[in-house]
């Protein structure tokens, strides 16, 4: 039997083997290759639609990556997840994908949690949270009418975590509430149906528009920290293996944020993000008094450093996280510091935080 | 309808329209492309660069663009919108109507179809392979079907919610599914309503479910796996041949506790799943044999990990089986003088995860004999059997979120699984060579979400023969469902 078995074990390695030689290649030799494709992966959207929106989703609508890899005949694949940020971690640690745009909050817990990712830009800053109640509740107005009722999002996102930071704010925490983890579209079907009192939101405008829910709070008030941000993410087998390509990646992804970033591309700024099947209404709303600057500024600055540090704070006080880890040394800036000299925008994002923070149109 | 009322209608359609519009525009190259400066360090240098002829002419399209765009619409403008808004109303209206199937409550269809080819040189008789229809299909070159195709099952699946709740996800379900096997009759394989008793909204609590109708017992690992998830074609000789993967009739509480959740990784995982159920004991579509209700149940313990965690996919169960039937007299089954008993036990460990990955099980039984004398003299035979799999997969398959993505087109994440699986079996633990091994090699390709090819080379030796006396079975199966 024993024969057997060893044999049998041999059969079955020599048949892994072809396989999994593509997988044991020492990743960590730099090369001058471009390899036959890189996956991105991008957060979905509760419409089914497969774009994304910020810096991201202007890279991916315009092509820009596929233009500069055509020659190369790399294949770019974007993936479009809608489980959101939480599917990213998932597909990072299984090695489906080599570069990855997406929230504070998952970022922070999939690196706490031990996935190798290096952050290479940040993916904007700004996102306002919403709350709603159903249109038919006249009674509720604030935050602290909602004491005590059903309150629906999606935990380990960024909602979650600006939520709780606005809880915070205003004296009050999850335990106040009845927390129920829902996804967006679960969330918009439970509120239509009147069974929760209310939803945390990145978009409310389009129930708002169909009549099914009222807006209670937004956090366009709140301090900068209390908007959500995220980062731009390369994996370090694929930083060690193809920096060139990095580089050319970054490279292109700055085009895209300074494009992003232009006010005279405003509107069409808005309907890019629309093509995400949240409407042009709703993001026009959502960027008001916003500059896109602020918003689509892909800079690891001062403020990333501490939006990003307060963040594993709050995930570890709110135990999201066991182990916090050196936040100075995850970002990698060579790539986007050479891609901002070369393209002569070192100082473009510059002092955002200051009076470029804010327009006055709209 | 004034000229107010036609304004207010037109705002509603066009922000219904407004995203539709953008999005029949291509994916690419929908927004002018960006054309920073280059080697300009200050941001008055950027804005002087860019304004050359060529860029000014581009923008001064895209600005153009923009200005169809948010330009104030007429009137012909609203009346267009209008008409164009009831012909998509009477076109849906007819649609559902006509062409589209219906029913009274929410419907997902499912099914999965086996195709299969199978080619072994010897046949074993019962007396030396204990599951003489081991694998679903009796092959025997001497009857002329050692080397044949078949469809050894459809599974068509009807499943839905009765009542969802969206507050708490208190809610009910239910599932109906047939299965014919080798080109039978169709019969019922699940049939079943379920409640979620405890709130299944709240993953971060415990859930509780209680079912009632026809289901799986809650018995082994590999008995319980789904058909599309078992990595054989054929089924371990101890589930084929005592039937502990098929279906009964009662009814079940199955539920877990202490969940620990990761949400960076959308995982949760209880640190307790158990089961437990009630059922006739007479297999599915049977009424019961006798006044008493047989007992199984399983509870598994997984490690309460975050998802990058090496123990990730690691647990441990074990299950119970006791059932009672009558032991009739001999030549009169109205003349009941005794009860037997049917006693399994199980356990089982597996470490399920990608890339590498095991399971193993180990099964005991007693399984009573028919009686032999008038009085009813009650004999067991007792059983027993090893079950090991070592498996190595790679791809997206088995990534659970990476195949919920927003998608125009179709496409086919695949995963390759190679694997090998030793299954012994004892038929009576109290004789000598009573015991078949059977060694596979397999390799599955999962080429689609739902459709997979595999590949078996069995290798079957009962005790008392050389591996040269072994039979040998290759075997390639299409497994694909919707």
């Amino acid at each position: 039997m024993k024969n057997i078995i060893i044999k049998s074990l041999v059969l079955l390695t020599l048949l892994i083997a072809p396989f999994s030689q593509a997988f044991s290649q020492d990743k960590s030799v730099p090369s001058k290759d471009v390899p036959k494709i890189i996956r991105f992966g991008v957060v979905g959207n509760a419409y089914t639609k497969p774009y994304g929106s910020g810096i991201i989703g202007i890279l991916h609508q315009q092509g820009l990556l596929e233009k500069e890899f055509e020659k190369d005949g790399t294949q770019i694949q974007w993936n479009f997840f809608v489980a959101t940020g939480p599917a990213i971690n998932e597909s990072i640690a299984n090695d489906a994908l080599d570069f990855a745009s997406y929230g504070d909050l998952p970022t922070v817990i999939g690196k706490a949690g031990g996935l190798k990712t290096i952050v290479l830009a940040s993916s904007g800053r700004g996102q306002n949270i919403y709350i709603g109640v159903p249109s038919t509740d006249t009674t509720t107005h604030s935050i602290a009418d909602l004491k005590g009722k059903r309150v629906a999002f999606q935990k380990g996102t960024y909602i979650h975590l600006v939520f709780d930071r606005v809880l915070a704010a205003h004296g009050f925490t999850e335990s106040d509430f009845q927390i129920y983890n829902l996804l967006n579209s679960d969330s918009n079907a439970a509120i239509a149906a009147n069974r929760i009192d209310a939803i945390v939101s990145t978009d409310l405008r389009t129930l708002v528009a169909q009549g099914l829910a009222r807006e209670i709070y937004n956090s366009k008030s709140e301090p900068d920290l209390f908007k959500g941000s995220g980062a731009f993410v390369v994996t370090e087998d694929f930083a060690k293996k193809y920096p060139d390509v990095v580089q050319r990646i970054v490279n292109q992804y700055v085009k895209a944020a300074y494009w992003a970033s232009e006010e005279k591309n405003r509107d069409a700024y808005f309907y890019a993000v629309a093509k995400t099947g949240s409407p042009y209404s709703t993001t026009k709303y959502d960027f008001v008094g916003d500059s896109l600057r602020w918003r689509n500024n892909p800079l690891v600055d001062d403020f990333w450093f501490k939006y990003f540090q307060s963040t594993i704070d709050f995930s570890l006080s709110q135990k999201l996280i066991r182990n916090t880890f050196d936040l100075k040394s995850w970002p990698d800036l060579s790539y986007l510091n050479k891609a901002l000299q070369d393209q002569g925008l070192a100082d473009y994002w510059a002092g955002t935080s200051g009076p470029a923070r804010k327009v006055a149109q709209n | 309808m004034d000229w107010k009322q036609r304004c207010l209608a037109f705002l509603v359609a066009g922000s219904l329209f407004a995203p539709v519009a953008v999005w029949a525009d291509t994916a690419t190259d929908a927004t002018p492309e960006p054309t920073p400066p280059v080697k300009a360090d200050k941001h008055k240098a950027v804005k002087a660069e860019t304004k050359t002829e060529d860029q000014a002419g581009d923008q001064t399209d895209s600005d153009n663009s923009i200005d169809e765009l948010t330009a104030p619409a007429t009137k012909a403008d609203l009346e267009g919108v209008h008409e164009e808004v009831q012909q998509l109303r009477q076109e849906y209206t007819w649609q559902l109507a006509t062409k589209t199937a219906l029913s009274s409550r929410a419907l997902s269809i499912g099914a999965i179809i086996q195709a299969r080819y199978t080619h072994q040189e010897a046949y074993l008789s019962t007396g030396q392979w204990v599951g003489s229809n081991w694998g679903g299909a009796t092959t025997n070159p001497a009857l002329g079907n050692g080397d044949t195709f078949s469809v050894p099952l459809l599974v068509l699946s009807l499943q839905g919610s009765l009542l969802k709740d969206y507050q708490n996800g208190n809610n009910v379900n239910y599932l109906f599914s047939l299965q014919s096997i080798n080109g039978g009759a169709p019969t019922a394989l699940d049939a079943y309503i379920s409640y979620n008793i405890t709130p299944s909204n709240d993953n971060t609590q415990p859930q509780l479910v209680v079912s009632a109708g026809q289901f799986k017992k809650p018995f082994g690992l590999e008995p319980t796996t789904t058909e599309a998830y078992k990595p054989t074609i054929n089924l371990a000789q101890f589930d084929q041949i005592n039937g502990v993967g098929k279906r009964d009739a009662g009814i079940q509480l199955s539920g877990d506790l202490f969940p620990a959740i990761d949400f960076g990784n959308n995982y949760r995982v209880p640190l307790i799943n158990y089961y437990a159920a009630l059922i006739n004991g007479v297999g599915p579509d049977a009424l019961d044999t006798d006044n008493w209700k047989d007992v199984v149940g399983r509870i598994v313990i997984n490690a309460p990990v975050d998802y990058n965690n090496f123990f990730r996919g690691f647990s441990v169960g074990g299950s119970a089986y006791q059932g009672w039937s009558n032991l009739q007299k001999a030549g009169n089954p109205n003349n009941v003088v005794g009860v037997s008993q049917k006693q399994w036990f199980g356990l089982d460990a597996a470490y399920v995860r990608t890339p590498v990955g095991f399971t193993f099980e180990y099964f005991k039984g007693q399984n009573p004999n028919a009686a032999t004398d008038a009085l009813g003299d009650i004999t067991y035979t007792n059983v027993d059997s090893y079950l090991f799999d070592l498996f190595y997969n790679f791809g997206d398959k088995f990534v659970a979120d990476y195949l919920n993505q927003n998608r125009y087109d179709d496409w086919y994440p695949k995963t390759y699984q190679p694997f090998f699986q030793y299954d012994r079996y004892n038929y009576n633990t109290a004789g000598t060579n009573t015991g078949t091994d059977v060694y596979t090699l397999g390799f599955n390709w999962f080429f689609g979400p739902t459709t997979k090819l595999q590949l078996n080379y069995n290798l079957v030796v009962v005790d008392g023969n050389t591996l040269s006396n072994g039979l040998s079975q290759e075997q390639a199966q299409f497994q694909f469902g919707f």
